[in-house]
């Protein structure tokens, strides 16, 4: 009951914040731009079939899907951070939400956000696709296992980078100082703290691709879901005398996401509980 | 006739920001029915206090319950018979005051109803559809005091509730207030606007540098003692002479009049006394004690030799 409550109330907030309206539109702009090209080359051209579905999975759930990740994150820091700048989180409790609440609220509305995104995105590409598509020609499944693992694990990064924006917010707890250290953070501090980590040994290989974003960046890795592009990394590999790429499999990449969700959330969580708002 | 109860009792409360002591073991109790002004100067520890009431703010030691709870216990259920406000109101600015209400009323289970009586309480319903932004400063303190009785709390508190406002918002916020205590809630209203206090509350207390110096009715500490004020040529020798007086407990200096407080009425002794040392008063009368009387008297208590007055 109290889940539907905390959703409602995010619901009233964040369908009239304008910087959210405006990220959430950018987006979807961006997206049909992004999938007009290859609807229209699919239309015109005679035989063409590379964007209809099932083949349509593999341009849907290609690297782009980064500018959803990308904006639904910016989104979250808005309208996370804006509830510690204005003081409304106290406010919030102040009413009677308890800190848990309030925190639970902020959590399920990151993910939400995280869905609507990824959701808008797939829709608006899916539309696209299907408009070019002979549903009656489709030979074997309209989803591919390989694709439908891809979108869980696309949905596992872009929950993972959530996850790392929301700890962002809540230690930062200013929007423009908080996307400033998240896109840094995601664009070369860890990388960089990989870089000093390898450094100390060859031992430390193990330790610096489990890093949070390694980590939630390889639930989408193609050669972790097509056995195919898998074979041509192998290949690739081989012909420039280089160790063949890795794969980590479902259990460990599982437990290594979920042990940084857990160290992500429940971080912001402890640092949340802790602060005086 | 109605049970009292002890609605907030604090023990020891202290509250340390690294080498801040904001607030310094304050005890008090709150009783259901009062008007509880927390008076005190601005950093005096009285936003502070009503943090650590509210959840908001993490005690560094010492206990306090609501309604009676177990301090062991979380307070949250206690909390729902609470509604507040703490500085200024802390609203959604892109959202109207309509909206605003509604996140409140889900927060704390209530209807549409409520949310419409509690706007005609405070004379909002013509602007509830305009953003908060739009609001004037004497708006915006309405607002805050309609989500604080949207719910029907038990205990209203109330953080500086008049500030900023112009005498005839004041004025609004004192009636509202005041019909509120009609209706039987329990109010708790920190402010440094004196006045305003000793027009609105039923007891109060007092608070500097974190450490509470007095707690006591508002009629039990304003008929206490007699203040007398004298006028002189000499008003730093006429001081030193009237602190000789048997019967004074404490003086103070505010602006041309010497400020006497006596344990004994004895204007004619007083007068008699002065005279006699070789000071003659232009000036002799006996004054009421007003909330400010008292609380200079207890928070210059250090530096004038002013007493525990309760």
């Amino acid at each position: 009951m109290i889940i539907g409550t905390l959703l409602k109330i995010e619901a009233i907030k964040t369908g009239k914040r304008l910087a959210f309206i405006i990220s959430w539109i950018s987006m979807a702009f961006l997206a049909t731009t992004i999938f007009y090209e290859p609807y229209a080359i699919t239309k015109r051209v005679r035989g063409n079939s590379s964007f209809s579905f099932p083949d349509a999975w593999g341009i849907l759930l290609s690297e782009e899907m980064m500018i959803p990740m990308f904006f639904g994150c910016i989104a979250i820091i808005i309208v996370t951070t804006a509830e510690f700048s204005s003081r409304t989180a106290r406010q919030n409790v102040i009413d009677g939400l308890s800190k848990e609440q309030f925190f639970l609220s902020k959590t399920l509305l990151a993910f939400l956000i995280c869905l609507l995104f990824a959701g808008t995105y797939l829709a608006i590409g899916a539309s696209f696709a299907a408009a070019v598509t002979d549903f009656s020609a489709i030979d074997g499944p309209f989803l591919p296992r390989k694709s439908a693992t891809m979108l869980l694990g696309l949905l596992g990064t872009f929950l993972g980078w959530g996850a790392v924006a929301l700890f962002v917010s809540l230690g930062v707890r200013n929007s423009g100082s908080a996307m400033g250290v998240w896109i840094m953070y995601i664009s070369f501090i860890e990388k960089f703290i990989g870089f000093s980590i390898s450094n100390l040994g060859g031992w430390t290989d193990g330790v610096v691709k489990f890093l949070p974003m390694r980590t939630f960046n390889r639930a989408s890795n193609i050669i972790e879901h097509d056995p195919d592009e898998y074979a041509k990394a192998v290949e690739l590999a081989s012909s420039l005398d280089m160790t063949p790429p890795e794969i980590w499999g479902f259990p460990t990449m599982l437990t290594a996401w979920s042990l940084w969700m857990v160290v992500l959330i429940g971080g912001s969580y402890m640092w949340f509980k802790k602060r005086d708002l | 006739m109605t049970e009292t109860q002890t609605v907030i009792e604090t023990e020891e409360l202290t509250k340390r920001y690294r080498k801040t002591l904001a607030v310094d073991e304050i005890s008090f109790s709150v009783q259901s029915g009062q008007i509880f002004g927390f008076l005190g100067p601005n950093g005096s520890g009285k936003t502070t206090t009503i943090g650590m009431l509210l959840g908001i703010i993490t005690p560094t030691s010492g206990t306090f319950r609501l309604f009676g709870n177990d301090p062991s216990r979380s307070n949250h259920e206690a909390r729902l018979k609470i509604g507040a406000t703490l500085e200024y109101p802390n609203f959604y600015p892109y959202l109207s005051g309509w909206d605003n209400l509604r996140i409140v009323a889900h927060i704390k289970d209530r209807g549409q109803k409520d949310i419409e009586r509690a706007l005609e309480i405070v004379g909002l319903t013509s602007r509830k559809k305009s953003q908060f932004k739009t609001y004037s400063l004497g708006m915006k303190q309405r607002l805050a005091l309609a989500a604080t009785i949207l719910g029907d709390p038990k205990l209203i508190l109330l953080d500086e509730p008049a500030n900023g406002l112009d005498p005839e918002g004041m004025r609004e916020i004192r009636h509202i207030i005041l019909d509120l205590a009609a209706d039987g809630k329990t109010i708790f209203l920190s402010s440094h606007l004196l006045a305003e206090v000793e027009k609105t509350c039923t007891h109060v207390a007092i608070i500097k540098e974190g450490r509470l110096l007095q707690q006591a009715g508002v009629a039990e500490i304003t008929s206490k003692g007699s203040l007398v004020g004298l006028k002189a040529d000499d008003i730093d020798k006429l001081e030193s002479i009237v602190k000789e007086f048997p019967a004074t407990v404490s003086t103070r200096q505010e602006d041309d009049f010497l400020l006497a407080e006596l344990d004994d009425p004895d204007l004619a002794g007083l007068n008699k006394f002065v005279s006699e040392k070789g000071v003659f008063v232009s000036y002799l009368a006996r004054r009421p004690r007003s909330l400010e009387d008292v609380f200079m008297e207890v928070t210059d208590g250090g530096e004038h030799g002013m007493g525990d007055l309760a």
